[in-house]
């Protein structure tokens, strides 16, 4: 994937992070709004906001470490590792959703 | 005649042949209200110390040679006026993020390197007018001010000394060299954009720059390289990832129209 197009999904998840945060927050903050909860949207946006805080997080951890750790085969080594590693958490954290929902 | 004043300059000094490490050295030079720092230097090497190395060759801001830290900033040294740095002891050290060559030089190979890797000239593809030129392209004024600004860099390296990210990641291409990249690109005369991408659309290219804006705060001849940054990072988005490559069409007028135009 060109560096232009990971950057590219590392705003817009940093955008989906706010909004999906903020679903959130409102949601289990203001009584008048609580009835977001009890629809099937609610459930939907916390998953993409697992998926946006994920991406997010290791793409940020990869560009400290790739500017840490220059090198052509250490780029490759590090985005691998951070890929497996957000795919596990995604994974698991997408199975505690759905457990929470009861949709498993 | 105006009035001369003393004052001390605290010097780093290094010469890796005979040297196991380096070492400051004081000098007190007589200045005067016009004396620049590399006036001080070459008048310590002359008067007092002709064993220091420095570099410079044109003493007007212009070959980009005499860049170094003065005071802890990344200055030209003729550029410099000692006076007006308002402190009794001048310190001056070689540039940060380079290698050091001997004293106050230091060592430039990695950037012109990586200006090598952008193809840092105007790149067509219309060959044979290339090789058998029968005219001049006419560029708008519009055109010229899309790139005037940043046309002026002397390859003086002060940017991509100040610059965070580089004096971690040395394969970041730097500001001197990402200005000089979108310098070109954004020439209207040049299509070259997608030559130079696999290099500036990278993991080291012009997506490591956190925009601190270091580098437009040192630089002596105005250019904003954090901001010709910024315009390549808008560039490459639309080329790269929403294709909207802006079709350059340059005119091609015939030398004898374009003498006659300017007569
Ligand atoms: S704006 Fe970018 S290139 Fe300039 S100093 Fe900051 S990180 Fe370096
Ligand atoms: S952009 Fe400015 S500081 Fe950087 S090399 Fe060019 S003239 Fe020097
Ligand atoms: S000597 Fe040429 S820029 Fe200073």
């Amino acid at each position: 994937m060109k560096e232009s197009t990971k950057m590219l999904i590392h705003y817009v998840t940093g955008f989906l992070i706010l909004v999906t945060g903020a679903i959130h927050l409102i949601s289990n903050n203001l009584v008048s709004l609580k009835w977001i909860k009890e629809t099937v949207w609610y459930p939907m946006s916390l998953g993409i906001f697992l998926a946006a805080v994920l991406y997010h997080s290791m793409n940020g951890l990869r560009v400290i470490l790739v500017e840490l750790f220059p090198g052509s085969s250490s780029g490759k080594i590090i985005s691998t590792t951070l890929f497996i590693i957000g795919v596990v958490f995604f994974i698991s954290g997408l199975y505690f959703l759905l457990v929470l929902f009861k949709w498993w | 005649m105006s009035e001369l004043r003393k004052v001390q300059f605290k010097v780093f000094r290094f010469n890796p042949s005979i040297d196991t490490s380096p070492k400051w050295k004081i000098y007190e030079v007589e200045v005067d209200r016009g004396s620049t720092v590399l006036d001080a230097l070459l008048k310590i090497k002359e008067e007092q110390d002709p064993s220091l190395a420095v570099r410079y060759s044109c003493r007007q801001a212009i070959c980009g040679s005499c860049g170094m830290m003065i005071n802890g900033k990344q200055r030209l040294a003729c550029f410099t006026r000692v006076l007006e740095l308002n402190t009794r002891v001048v310190v001056v050290e070689p540039l940060n993020n380079y290698p050091i060559v001997r004293d106050l030089i230091t060592d430039f190979s990695d950037l012109f390197n990586k200006e090598k890797m952008v193809k840092p000239y105007i790149i067509r593809d219309d060959t044979l007018e290339m090789l058998n030129p029968t005219g001049m392209y006419l560029q708008k004024p519009e055109e010229l001010l899309e790139y005037l600004q940043f046309a002026d860099c002397i390859e003086c390296g002060l940017c991509s000394s100040a610059c965070p990210t580089y004096s971690t990641d040395s394969l970041f291409l730097t500001p001197m060299i990402l200005n000089k990249a979108f310098r070109f690109s954004a020439d209207s005369r040049d299509m070259g954009l997608h030559h130079r991408l696999p290099i500036i659309d990278s993991e080291h290219g012009c997506w490591r720059c956190h925009f601190a804006v270091a580098c437009s705060s040192v630089c002596p001849k105005g250019i904003d390289p954090a901001k010709s940054i910024q315009l390549l990072k808008r560039m490459i988005a639309s080329a790269s990832i929403f294709k909207l490559v802006k079709k350059k069409e340059t005119q091609l007028v015939s030398r004898h129209h374009a003498v006659e135009s300017v007569v």
